[in-house]
């Protein structure tokens, strides 16, 4: 666990490090991002009227501030692969002194602390734009994170498929896109029961779902515990992680076998 | 030298899927401590392969392989503990960050403790001669600072083995040399074991105790340096010497007579002499007939044969046709 922890502090200055060299796509990102959400809430508050309340504002930010958390993690752990077989850095990841899967993981939760930091950075900024009230139920943030781990395992599902058969960033993007429209991230999917019912397989609809619950109710930790979804969320959460920790092994055992693991 | 060795391949072979020719074909080799092992050959031999293998980086398709006792297959983590390795130039590095912030990344994936690892930055910056660089970002390194850097970072946690494929690879004159000096270096004081990949003899000739020369994925020959050279040297040391002007065909004719086995190239406005094997007496011989014919001498060179001629020497195979 010390190594993990220790790993994880490292791939964290990494990754501020990484974000000072390119300050300017950061801020870029960040100032997208926040335009975007506000262009899309203003598209909604025009054709839904008055009936688009600050309760709906707030629902939508949930969803767009998970998604966007979700999205750069799946982007950035994809990139980080292709970067670091690029750089040549990739194989000296393997010849660590941890197994090579203790290093990805520890890279994860760096990047998932970082992303979190903007994603936190982007909803405070927001939270203050569209005048929306600021709560945090403490329940909120073990959602959060079984949502996100859920999303990780879609990361390392391409960053495995990546090893083997090199250059699938555009899958990453291509699934982390679709993954805004269809599960609700931006707009509650109650209007559409078979579309909703399908994004529920998918690995971030009913993290936002509770997400947004868990605010609606102002949920305690225990009786966010005590929600169905909730273990609905862990199955989701874990069926995802087992599958991307599955995929990662075969395609790092491949890329062994090829000699492929420095190909990009 | 202790009769245990760090890495012991044994009959190992590689075959790639698809791939026609196995890349290594049953290749055993040792590495003792305190020893350098050149492996040698040209592009294709199975040289990057068989070090990818004993660092655990490729799989082998047969055979074992064992690092300070561990066998790469099946207790990898174990082994590759005691290696540093420098793969492909100087691509091992992060470009954006420091040299101060690499080396710190690259110590932490190493797990070398927080208050030994400062200390073990300052001692390699200064045996390298990086410390006046440190906080620069890796990108606006030469080539050779860069690879001096990567074998920095391959050493922060103190390997036994050294692994560098093609050390010198891209390196102008100066900075090979300067890396050469530092590499011997590493064997000398600080007695690692280095296995190193070349397809550079002059670089094997002054580093290595022992040359393994592979071809095909097979083992050509494998003896010590000293003992490998010396065959090579007698047969394929070649003399160059570039005359101003196209000399004529019968001060052509006079040179072949008077010194065996020159040959005279001519080219636009020089010609070229190429004399294999000659030795230093007759070189001294041969300039000064050339100053009596009043011949204007533009350069003069001596040079080792490419390591595909040592492989044709080694083999008996035949020169192909340029």
């Amino acid at each position: 666990m010390s190594s993990f922890l220790f790993l994880v502090l490292a791939e964290v200055r990494r990754e501020l490090q990484r974000a000072r060299a390119y300050w300017l796509e950061v801020l870029a990102d960040q100032v997208l991002f926040t335009l975007g959400f506000l262009l899309l809430s203003g598209l909604f508050q025009l054709v839904a009227g008055s009936s688009y309340a600050k309760e709906t504002a707030l629902a939508s930010l949930v969803g767009f501030v998970i998604w966007r958390v979700a999205d750069g993690c799946i982007l950035r752990t994809t990139r980080s692969i292709n970067d670091d077989a690029q750089a040549g850095t990739l194989e000296q990841v393997w010849l660590s002194a941890v197994s090579p899967h203790l290093v990805f993981l520890s890279r994860s939760a760096a990047i998932l602390i970082y992303h979190s930091v903007r994603g936190f950075l982007l909803a405070v900024i927001l939270v203050f734009l569209l005048g929306l009230p600021l709560i945090f139920p403490v329940g909120l943030l073990l959602v959060y994170i079984l949502t996100q781990v859920g999303a990780f395992g879609v990361a390392f599902i391409v960053a495995g498929l990546h090893l083997v058969y090199k250059n699938v960033s555009s899958i990453g993007l291509t699934l982390s896109t679709a993954l805004l429209f269809l599960t609700g991230a931006l707009a509650p999917l109650d209007n559409a029961p078979l579309l909703y019912h399908l994004s529920r397989a998918l690995p971030l609809t009913i993290g936002i779902d509770l997400s947004r619950q868990v605010l609606a109710g102002r949920l305690t930790l225990a009786a966010t515990l005590r929600q169905p979804d909730f273990y609905w969320l862990l199955l989701n959460t874990a069926v995802y992680a087992l599958l991307g920790l599955a995929i990662w092994e075969w395609g790092q055992r491949m890329a062994r076998r090829d000699g492929s693991l420095a190909h990009y | 030298m202790n009769n245990q060795p760090f890495i012991q391949v044994s009959e190992v072979t590689k075959r790639y899927p698809r791939a026609e020719n196995p890349a290594v074909n049953g290749v055993s080799l040792s590495l003792h401590p305190g020893e350098t092992l050149a492996l040698l050959g040209p592009n294709g031999a199975g040289k990057t392969t068989t070090v990818k293998m004993v660092a655990g980086l490729v799989l082998p398709t047969s055979g074992t392989i064992h690092v300070m006792g561990h066998d790469m297959v099946l207790a990898r983590a174990k082994g590759v503990r005691h290696i540093g390795a420098v793969l492909e130039g100087a691509r091992n590095l992060y470009w954006r960050l420091s040299a101060l912030e690499n080396l710190r990344y690259f110590g932490n994936l190493r797990l070398v403790p927080r208050r030994e690892l400062f200390h073990r930055i300052e001692e390699l910056l200064a045996l390298f001669g990086l410390e006046a660089h440190k906080h620069q970002e890796v990108r606006q390194f030469s080539r050779g600072m860069q690879q001096k850097l990567a074998i920095a970072a391959a050493l922060l946690h103190d390997p036994k083995i050294l692994l560098l494929d093609e050390p010198t690879l891209g390196l102008d004159v100066q900075a090979a040399k300067q890396l050469e000096a530092t590499i011997a270096q590493l064997t000398q004081e600080q007695e690692k074991a280095i296995l190193l990949t070349s397809h550079m003899m002059p670089l094997a000739e002054k580093l290595a105790d022992r040359i393994f020369v592979i071809h095909k994925g097979r083992k050509v020959a494998s003896d010590a340096t000293r003992s490998l050279l010396e065959r090579y040297n007698t047969h394929q040391d070649i003399a160059e010497i570039q005359v101003a002007g196209q000399m004529t065909q019968v001060l052509i004719a006079q040179l072949q007579q008077a010194f065996g086995g020159i040959t005279a190239i001519p080219n636009a406005n020089t010609t070229m002499l190429r004399w294999p094997g000659s030795e230093q007496t007759q070189l001294i011989q041969l300039l000064q007939f050339l100053d009596e014919q009043d011949q204007a001498i533009l350069d003069i060179g001596r040079r080792q044969a490419s390591l595909e001629e040592v492989f044709l020497s080694l083999t008996g195979m035949e020169q192909p046709n340029e």
